[in-house]
């Protein structure tokens, strides 16, 4: 087994080897080599996530270096798997996609070592491996979303990728060199089992080790995952090739969802540190699906979207659904994938037709046709809340009667909610002429998400966290207090139905709330079309650092 | 030794130790060699070769000049070292932030020299040895000098935004010079990456703002500065007015050979590390 998991590392590595090595022999037919390889890579860990998963075994490896050790648990082999997959799609893509590209054996070389080097992050078995594969990451990103060399556009947007990986790089720099000090070990196992049996020590400074580290690895894991305010990265990437797109939103920006996992031992002995991974996750969510909206571009939209869905993904991490995040990381990056390998081919047809049905959609969005509302806004606005309410009680119900004890579920089931609540508003506002059976698609197909969802949730809590202690350790360490947290619920749920409400009272009086309130309207729009200006702020920071050094250079006289 | 006397006696061991493992404004001399330009026919000074020499042997010096400095302070010199290695702190991060604006070569390799070997006191006011970080920050740099030196060679200077576009028309230089920038600004598995852990790993239990502060920092600017470099020399549109003129086969092995050498230095250093 042990030959198995190096290999599953070293292939793609020796794979971008021999590629640059055949490349003046096999011309574009290197691509054979580098897909071949991934194929066989994605074997390889479906083989090893079987051995493990029949087994059970965590066995972890080592080739008498203090370096390179591998960990073989159903976190590390899942996520190779899910790597590999992602990897192999792209490859298989890319094949025709970089046809005729005078950088085509660059790309396959490049494709080969970041596959390699996310094998190698995510198999690690000591932490200082774990940096490595981190760090280097970030650099192989670089080169690849820099694919056109002589695009500027391409040169300064990866450089604010690497910038803002090399930011999430110092503080698990920091978490390790602290893990070092304090337990004298590298090696995961040894300091998930020390963390465990210490959870009260403290740094040199006073504070509490495990909150302490919690912190760095949330901030490591906020600025590869681009959690808001370090997000300007992931939208603004999209000069790099579409297969890097497909790659970086399905596969790399995941990488925070897998660290926070990683260490879920560490967060299990917290207290308070996981609520900031869920205010930073919401504020993130929030602001990426707004700024989505404002995108006419499909590939910036999209970038958007992952950004949202990152969002959601460490808000899960938050309220102590660790699994959760890891199967909606799966489930986002197979989706996200599609959609941006997709994307090419959605652009290029729709410039000889747009091929929107006639229908409600078409006169909503294309003629801006509003009909008039079905029924009584009155019935429309119980069904649009109630319904969904109904369904994520229900699926959470069937499948653990439980839930009610983790604040973290209701949370969870609180968005559910929401995001029911909101595509039926739209069922409403598109009008239609059958609008009972259109509703009753929608609240099937929500049940079969939330119903999916909630089964596969529990599936992964099985696979990942097979120890209940674990598990309720991470929900304790995201509860806050039970009363407080009842009141605040119950307020939102309250403020939501009344927000409802009012939208359905504008709507149906055909008085949108844009209109009646269009000064804020227009100031906010000002304000997403700038994108908060977050990344006009970085802009201007970094020309003023610029000056400054080269003021400071002169006066120094540059010795 | 030690006692007030063996601290009176340290200090100019420590100061003269700044000079080589530089610390503002002792580093304007290391600074001022670097950037030396022939002033006559064969002024050995001005040499690559002699330059690159530098770069090796100051930190040996330099570490040597420590290790006396610590004899003679013995036990009784603790203050005297942490006030060096807030002073070794501050002139990293100093010329870390020049380094952003820097656009000549051989002010750019001074100037992280400088701000490298500075962290180097930090690691020795928390008992790490200094001499393996030393020489893996210090080795880390050759690389980029000599190709730096190819450069200007080939084009009468070294300097980014002159003659952008190398990747277009000089790839093998180009691949090259790319690992060189990033062996020299500490990307993994440079000497460079695996000293800084050694630094922040051993410092950190002593204090952890005053040692991961500053790495983390000077680090972060490296990697900024690093960028820019390459920005300017193997990313962009190439001018057509130039002649370019490729690495061949032997020299590419000679310097991917010399890396490779200084990966395994970098081994080396984690076996001891752990």
């Amino acid at each position: 087994m042990a030959l198995l998991t190096y290999a599953l590392v070293l292939l793609m590595l020796c794979s971008a080897l021999a590629v640059q090595l055949s490349a003046p022999r096999l011309g574009e037919g290197i691509a054979r080599i580098s897909v071949a390889a991934s194929a066989i890579t994605f074997a390889l860990a479906v083989v090893l996530f079987s051995w493990r998963l029949g087994t059970g075994d965590t066995p972890l490896l080592s080739i008498g270096l203090g370096l390179f050790s591998l960990y073989v648990d159903a976190l590390s082999t899942l996520m190779a798997v899910l790597v590999s997959a992602v990897g192999l799609v792209v490859h298989v893509f890319s094949v025709r996609y970089m046809q005729d590209d005078p950088a085509y054996t660059r790309f396959f070389v490049l494709l080969d070592v970041i596959i390699g080097v996310i094998l190698l992050m995510v198999l690690a078995g000591d932490l200082l491996t774990l940096l490595l594969g981190w760090h280097l990451l970030g650099v192989c990103l670089y080169f690849l979303l820099n694919h056109d060399t002589r695009r500027p556009a391409a040169n300064r947007f990866a450089f604010w990728t690497l910038f803002t990986h090399r930011v999430g790089d110092l503080p698990l720099l920091a978490a390790i060199a602290l893990i070092y000090h304090a337990y004298g070990t590298l090696s995961l196992p040894a300091v998930f089992e020390a963390v465990a049996a210490e959870p009260d020590k403290a740094t040199l400074l006073g504070l509490p080790l495990a909150e302490t580290l919690g912190l760095l690895v949330l901030l490591a894991a906020f600025a590869k995952s681009a959690q808001f305010p370090l997000h300007t990265w992931l939208p603004y990437t999209m000069d790099g090739p579409t297969p890097v797109s497909a790659l970086m939103h399905a596969g790399i920006v995941n990488a925070g969802g897998f660290l926070i996992n990683r260490f879920a031992p560490v967060f299990a002995e917290t207290q308070s540190v996981l609520l900031l991974a869920f205010a930073v996750g919401l504020i993130t969510t929030i602001m990426g699906a707004l700024m989505m909206l404002m995108q006419s571009d499909i590939k910036k939209a999209l970038g958007y979207s992952t950004m949202g869905q990152m969002g959601y993904m460490v808000m899960e991490c938050g309220v102590g659904a660790f699994s959760l995040a890891i199967y909606h990381l799966i489930a986002h990056g197979v989706f996200k994938a599609t959609l941006f390998l997709g994307s090419g081919a959605i652009i290029a047809n729709a410039r000889k037709d747009p091929n929107i049905p006639e229908g409600e959609i078409y006169k909503f969005m294309v003629e801006r046709k509003v009909p008039h509302p079905p029924l009584s806004w009155v019935v429309f606005a119980g069904i649009t809340i109630t319904v969904p309410l109904l369904i994520v009680l229900a699926a959470h119900q069937l499948v653990d009667e439980g839930f009610l004890h983790h604040q973290g579920a209701l949370i969870l089931l609180l968005f559910g909610w929401i995001t029911g609540a909101q595509t039926l508003f739209f069922v409403y506002k598109i009008g239609g002429e059958r609008p009972f059976s259109v509703l009753l698609y929608v609240a099937l197909s929500f049940a079969a998400v939330i119903l999916t969802y909630v089964l596969v949730g529990h599936a992964f809590d099985a696979l990942l966290y097979p120890d209940p202690a674990l598990r309720e350790a991470l929900y304790r360490a995201a509860s806050v207090n039970a009363t407080t947290f009842a009141l605040v619920l119950v307020l939102l749920m309250v403020l939501i139905s009344a927000g409802w409400l009012v939208v359905f009272r504008s709507e149906a009086a055909q008085q949108p709330l844009t209109r009646r309130f269009r000064e804020l309207h227009l100031r906010l729009y000002a304000l997403l079309s700038r994108e908060f200006y977050v990344a006009d702020f970085y802009s201007r920071l970094a020309e003023q650092m610029l000056a400054a050094s080269r003021r400071l250079n002169a006066w120094l006289r540059w010795v | 030794m030690g006692g007030l006397l063996g601290s009176m006696l340290a200090l100019p061991c420590f100061v003269l130790a700044g000079l080589c493992l530089p610390l503002f404004p002792l580093s304007v001399g290391v600074n001022r060699l670097l950037q030396r330009q022939p002033t006559r026919a064969g002024d050995r000074l001005a040499q690559p070769g002699t330059k690159a020499l530098v770069l090796v042997t100051l930190p040996l010096v330099g570490v040597t000049l420590l290790a006396a400095g610590r004899w003679l302070a013995a036990d009784d010199g603790g203050w005297l070292v942490r006030g060096f290695a807030l002073w070794g702190g501050l002139t990293s991060l100093l010329y870390a932030f020049r380094l952003l604006s820097a656009r000549d070569g051989q002010i750019w390799i001074g100037q992280l020299y400088t701000s490298a070997l500075a962290l180097v006191w930090v690691g020795v006011a928390h008992d790490v040895p200094p001499l393996l970080p030393a020489l893996g920050l210090a080795l880390s740099l050759l690389p980029l000098w000599f190709l730096l030196d190819g450069l200007t060679r080939r084009f009468g200077i070294a300097r980014t935004g002159l003659y952008p576009g190398l990747a277009l028309r000089m790839p093998r230089f180009a691949a090259l010079f790319i690992v060189a920038v990033l062996v020299a600004v500490a990307v993994p598995f440079s000497p460079g990456f695996f000293a800084i852990a050694d630094l922040a790993f051993g410092g950190v239990g002593a204090n952890a703002l005053l040692t991961l502060l500053p790495l983390s920092l000077a680090w972060l600017l490296w990697t900024w500065a690093g960028i820019n470099l390459l920005a300017g020399i193997v990313f962009g549109e190439p001018r057509v007015d130039l002649d370019y003129a490729d690495l061949d086969g032997r020299a590419v092995l000679g310097h991917a050979g010399g890396m490779m050498c200084l990966a395994l230095f970098g081994l080396v250093l984690v076996e001891r590390m752990l």
